[in-house]
Parts: structure tokens; C-alpha cells; sequence
């Protein structure tokens, strides 16, 4: 009996490497093979306890191992992990999210290795941000260590942490996009490259990425004698490794500007009463609505996100400023927040998709559909910053959600006088009645109110 | 500026294989020779690295429980 004979069974197009086994869907419902190859392993992982440990710990997703499934004897288990509402990839991250990640892979080794086991890959695509925190999913990942062997996910760790984050701390933060045309990390020796001479002096870098970049050029061909090899790292070693990728990783930062996008809310042309009435209207909107999910997009700080958010509806807020959504994350681990998810997004050119025959890892919006879409102060960026004619918009937003509570920015709104002043203006059709005109095709128009303080007007819209 | 961790000899003495083994089952990774094998190269430094902190975090231990006692006598 092969995959292809269980018409029933479709295996998720980014679980295919790993001989171990992959996950897949029946009937809605996420399940995760684990082939007889790996028995051993599991049932390790399982009774040694490390099992055990990482999940009290908030570490690894939580599992059941069903029997409901049948399957031939190629396959030992069928579990069924927790199943996650929403997938983010790492080039959304920002600077944090991804320490965070990089961090969270090295408790989850160290933890392995004193319950004598290891991970056998490092892939950032094995965090995913569950309930404000960076979690495992990848429960195939671990293996029985064998003291004396090297740490082969070393490579992989360096390439999709140490790179990027290296770039950004030492760069330019908009580095973090590279790993989207770089499927498995950045390779070093382009990172090492674009790294500037001062990193030179960090010993983490210089052993981990410098010198780790030249071994790799200069043994490229050699034939590895892994029997030697895999008695010639000690365990002392392999502390020694994860000790100093720590302390690496954690003396890298990087500052979100407080000027810009960031401080959008605190300008004079914003007035507190203003911000104060939308707040008022769209929680109305919402405590109507009652949604289960939300996605803000255009989220700036998250100020309207966490109206959905602290409501505990689970909320995605996405901006196309690094700084914006470094502060929103910040915030939120601040608050322990639980039901909010920043990510950065530029929705003029959101994450495509990406790997093995462009479906390994989905767009974001095939990803990101929601109850209830925010786009508030979003529609001029959009429609004037980038030229995007309303029907079109119309259209775009009609594909996301079951309700839009968006807010149209008139022309003489100063911030839209602003993206006027350098240019010739060539938006005739820009009008609030060519909008309600535009969206009516897609949606009702249930409330509209005029925000006080302003010119701005706030829709609730359901879809037809 | 080229980096030179030992002699040449040394490296290649380290460094020629013998025979390929084959890869388990389940180590599905490629983990790439020049990373394995510059993982060899620092274990000593690796390991000695981890023993001196750990050694120096008991002193330090020790340093701050016995300036305690001075200040709490």
C-alpha cells in the first residue's frame, strides 16, 4: 500500500524529506506518519522523558498517537499533533522572532542532549508561533545521539539563524527577505561576503561564519571518514558549541527606529480624539461581528489589532515596517499576550510561494484568509501610494475575509495631502461614492460612521 | 589573509577518507564534510571553552556566596 493508493490521505506539499515520515491531511484533520525506520528513535524520544520535559516546558507541540488510521507495515505510529491555525514562514519574522527561534532550537538541543538525544535538522521552518511563543513542531526531528558525533544540523542552524541575524545586527534589517530566496538559509560564504570587517572581531562570528564559510570551501570535495568522525567530538565539545552559538546570538540586537511608521500615532496630524472615537468603533464593529479570527493588515504597532486580540481572538498583524512590527512583537512578549501574531508583510508584494516546485511553502495569502480583515489607514497607501485602482482593491479584499472593517482616507486628509504634494494628482476616480461603488460589488455596507476629528469615515462590511 | 588552524600535513591527514559509509535511514540531512569536519578541527578549543566557564562560574559561585557571608557577619 503506497501514499498514492490512499486517495484520502494528501500529504502536505512541504513534508517530504525526511524519511521518517511527514504529515498529512484525512477528512480536515492534521495527522503525522512516522515510518518503521525511525521506531527506535521515537519510542526514545517518548520514554526517555525528553518527551515529557519539552512539553512542560513549552517547547515541543503536543501529540496524541491515534489508531484510528490504518496503514501497512511500513509505517510503526500515526499521531496527531495540535493542530496550528496559522503558518508563518521566517522571512516574515522580524529581527526578534527570529532570535527567538534560534534560541528556542538551542534549549530544545541542549535539552535533547542530556536525555541522550539530538536533532538531526535545525531548519527554521521547524519553529512556528504558537500562542505568543516560538514552538517546535518538527516532533521527527530528534535522534539518539552517539557521543562523539558532530552536530550535523550545525550547518543548517548557522545558515538559517546565525546568518540573517548576523546581517541584520550588522547591515541592514530588510536582510531577513534573503531567506525567502534562499530556501534552506543563507549559504555562508554569501553571508560572510556581506558581513562588514568589524565582525571580524566577535569571536562567535569568526569561528561560526568566517572560519565555518572557509572549512566549507576548502573541504567541499573531501570524502569524510565518518566512522572517524563520529568518535572525535566530545560531549564537552558539543556544549561548547551550543554555549558559544548562544552567547553569539544573544549579544546580537538591533534597535527599531522610534521615528516614522513607528511614531505614526503620536504626530500632530493624528489628534488623540480621533484615534480615540475609531478605537471606540471599531471595538463596536467588533463585539458585533464576533469573529474568530482577525487580520490587521497595515497593523502599524498593533494598537487596533489587540481591540481583536485582547478580546482572545487570535490575530494577525502584519506591516510592512521592520520597526513597526519589532516594537509590536517586543509589546507582546512584554505583555505575555497570547492571541496576537506579528509578522512583516509588504501587501504590495507579500511572500510568494516558495521551494520545491513553487508549492513547498504557500503564499501568504493562500495562507491567511480570516473571519474579519482590518484595513484601517491602509486604503491611500494602496490606492494612491501604489496606484492600485479601487474595483481592484475591491476585489483583493473580497478573497480574504467574510467582513472588512476598513476606513477610507479622503483627499483632504493632511496625511493623503502629504503623498499628493511631490506629485501630479491623478486620482479623478478616488472619491468615498466610487468606493462604496467599488466594494458594493463584493460586500454590503452594514455601518458606516464618520470618525470624529476628522475627515476619515469608518465601514463595517459583510460579504455577499 | 588566509586562516590556518594546523599544518597542512595534519589536515589532511585528518581529512582524506578512507570509504563512504552509508547514510542511516533517518539522518536524512545533508550535513556537509566542511562543516563536520570544521567541527573536528575546534572540538578542542570547543570543549576546553565550555570546562573554563564552567569552572569560572563555580569560582564566581563561591566568590559571591563568600562576600555574602562577610556582609551579612
Amino acid at each position: 500500500m503506497t501514499l498514492e493508493s490512499l486517495s484520502d490521505h494528501r500529504r502536505l506539499s512541504s513534508s517530504f524529506r525526511d524519511p521518517s515520515g511527514f504529515i498529512f491531511l484525512k477528512d480536515g484533520v492534521l495527522y503525522r506518519r512516522i515510518h518503521s525506520v525511525y521506531r527506535q528513535q521515537y519510542d526514545t524520544l517518548m520514554h526517555s522523558g525528553l518527551y515529557k520535559e519539552l512539553v512542560d516546558g513549552g517547547l515541543l507541540v503536543v501529540h496524541e498517537e491515534v489508531n484510528t488510521i490504518s496503514h501497512d507495515a511500513y509505517v510503526y505510529k500515526t499521531i496527531r499533533p495540535v493542530f496550528l491555525q496559522f503558518i508563518s514562514y521566517p522571512y516574515e519574522w522580524c529581527f526578534s522572532q527570529l532570535k527567538d527561534a534560534a534560541l528556542t532550537t538551542l534549549t530544545v538541543q541542549k535539552t535533547a542532549l542530556a536525555f541522550g538525544m539530538t536533532l538531526k535538522d535545525a531548519s527554521a521552518y521547524n519553529i512556528q508561533f504558537v500562542r505568543g511563543k516560538p514552538l517546535f513542531i518538527d516532533t521527527l526531528s530528534f535522534e539518539k545521539y552517539h557521543e562523539g558525533s558532530p552536530w550535523n544540523a550545525y550547518k543548517q542552524f548557522c545558515q538559517h539563524f546565525l546568518a540573517p541575524l548576523a546581517l541584520m545586527h550588522y547591515r541592514d534589517v530588510r536582510l531577513h527577505r534573503l531567506l525567502q530566496c534562499y530556501c534552506d538559509g543563507i549559504p555562508l560564504d554569501l553571508a560572510v561576503r556581506l558581513l562588514p570587517a568589524s565582525s571580524y572581531f566577535r569571536l562567535g562570528l569568526l569561528l561560526h561564519l568566517h572560519a565555518h564559510a572557509r572549512s566549507q570551501n576548502r573541504f567541499a570535495q573531501t570524502r569524510v571518514n565518518r566512522e572517524r568522525v563520529q568518535k572525535s567530538f566530545s560531549k564537552r565539545a558539543f556544549f561548547g558549541l551550543l554555549d558559544t552559538l548562544e552567547t553569539t546570538i544573544r549579544a546580537l540586537r538591533w534597535e527599531p527606529m522610534k521615528k516614522g511608521w513607528a511614531n505614526y500615532y503620536h504626530d500632530d496630524s493624528y489628534s488623540q480624539s480621533a484615534l480615540r472615537h475609531k478605537r471606540e468603533l471599531v471595538a463596536e464593529y467588533v463585539d458585533h461581528i464576533k469573529p474568530k479570527t482577525v487580520l490587521d493588515l497595515g497593523a502599524n504597532t498593533g494598537v487596533f489589532s489587540r481591540i481583536a486580540s485582547d478580546r482572545g481572538i487570535d490575530t494577525i498583524a502584519c506591516d510592512m515596517d521592520p520597526s513597526a512590527v519589532e516594537i509590536n512583537y517586543r509589546k507582546m512578549k512584554g505583555g505575555q499576550e497570547r492571541h496576537l501574531l506579528p509578522l512583516i508583510i509588504d501587501l504590495t508584494n507579500p511572500s510568494p510561494a516558495t521551494g520545491w516546485a513553487n508549492t513547498e511553502r504557500g503564499s501568504f495569502l493562500t495562507r491567511s484568509s480570516a473571519d474579519t480583515v482590518f484595513a484601517l489607514a491602509l486604503l491611500h497607501h494602496l490606492a494612491i501610494g501604489n496606484n492600485i485602482p479601487l474595483d481592484t482593491l475591491a476585489l483583493f479584499f473580497s478573497s480574504l475575509c467574510r467582513s472588512l472593517i476598513i476606513e477610507f482616507v479622503p483627499k483632504n486628509d493632511p496625511k493623503v495631502q502629504q503623498m499628493l504634494h511631490a506629485r501630479d494628482d491623478i486620482f479623478v476616480d478616488y472619491t468615498a461614492q466610487n468606493f462604496e461603488k467599488a466594494f458594493r460589488v463584493y460586500f454590503d455596507i452594514f455601518r458606516q460612521d464618520f470618525v470624529k476629528d476628522s475627515h476619515r469615515v469608518l465601514y463595517l462590511m459583510k460579504k455577499r | 589573509m588566509r586562516l590556518r588552524f594546523f599544518p597542512p600535513r595534519l589536515f589532511f591527514g585528518i581529512a582524506v577518507g578512507i570509504f563512504l559509509i552509508p547514510k542511516e535511514a533517518y539522518a536524512y540531512l545533508d550535513p556537509g564534510s566542511g562543516s563536520l569536519i570544521f567541527q573536528v578541527l575546534i572540538a578542542v578549543f570547543l570543549g576546553s571553552f565550555f570546562t573554563i566557564r564552567a569552572v569560572w562560574k563555580k569560582i564566581f559561585v563561591v566568590i559571591k556566596r563568600f562576600f555574602k557571608r562577610k556582609n551579612d557577619s
